[in-house]
């Protein structure tokens, strides 16, 4: 394994990943993130009250599934270099979950290729109860790596 | 089927991209360092892509309502940046194959956000 497992935010003193140190289909990590009522509290100064209720919901909105994926993304792959372009998101919903449980958030490099001079490497990303397993959301990040 | 997704607009301002990169932990500094950005080609600070994008799935979800067990999914490409103080709108429109082409254009009508969603309000449990 040539990326150490994270499971904590991102060290900025530390090199960041380089293309070469991603093998496709490995494991880079795994994190626990919660949706939570203090994050729908910012989640309604982005985007207003919306869904409407969003507040008081016990479901987390449908809107939040890029951010979900973003943020076991920035937690997981770490440390990244400056300047990284995100170019492409897919994702698949089976189902949200409630605000608060915990979620079980892996990452893994699905593909890496050279794109003339850029380096596109392409992430996958489960989101899953802690307890059961159960997946609710699961995407591709496409990313243009900088080093 | 409904034709069209109900409409959602947002103004991207430099706090937005700052609020969106404390709650998505994405301190990329082409996002929020405005010396860096201007020294890449980008020129400027541009916002995270996920900001905008987060407005398709609101859009689906103001329009088919909240979702129980379902199967929806989408696949876009961030076609333009999007900087600080645009003005932003996703859309959806129905197509001949029964899926939506989705689209976030700017205020100045580029597009920056393409790609297409399924949406299956019918499939009752995925994962068993």
């Amino acid at each position: 394994m040539t990326i150490p497992p994270t499971t904590s935010a991102q060290d900025l003193t530390a090199s960041p990943l380089t293309f070469d140190m991603f093998h496709v289909n490995e494991r880079i990590g795994t994190h626990i993130l919660t949706i939570d009522h203090a994050m729908m509290k910012l989640w309604k100064d982005l985007y207003g009250n919306c869904p409407e209720d969003c507040l008081v919901d016990t479901t987390v909105p449908m809107g939040t599934v890029p951010l979900l994926l973003m943020q076991a993304f920035a937690t997981i792959v770490v440390p990244r270099p400056p300047g990284n372009l995100h170019v492409g998101q897919s994702c698949i919903i089976h189902a949200m979950p409630e605000i608060g449980k915990p979620l079980n958030a892996t990452v893994d490099c699905a593909s890496k290729e050279k794109k003339g001079t850029r380096n596109l490497i392409s992430f996958r990303t489960h989101i899953s109860d802690t307890e059961t397993g159960y997946l609710f959301v699961s995407g591709i990040t496409k990313v243009f790596w900088t080093l | 089927m409904i034709k069209e997704l109900v409409p959602i607009q947002l103004k991207i301002t430099r706090e937005k991209i700052r609020l969106y990169a404390d709650i998505s932990n994405d301190y990329n500094p082409i996002h929020i360092d405005p010396d860096f950005a201007a020294q890449t080609p980008m020129g400027s600070i541009i916002a995270h892509g996920t900001l905008s994008l987060n407005l398709i799935l609101l859009s689906i979800e103001k329009t088919f309502g909240a979702p129980t067990h379902n199967n929806h999914s989408i696949d876009v490409r961030f076609k333009a940046p999007v900087r600080e103080n645009d003005i932003v709108e996703a859309t959806g429109i129905l197509q001949t194959d029964g899926k939506y082409a989705i689209s976030i254009k700017n205020q100045d009508g580029v597009v920056v956000i393409e790609g297409t969603a399924s949406i299956n309000n019918d499939h009752p449990y995925p994962n068993s």
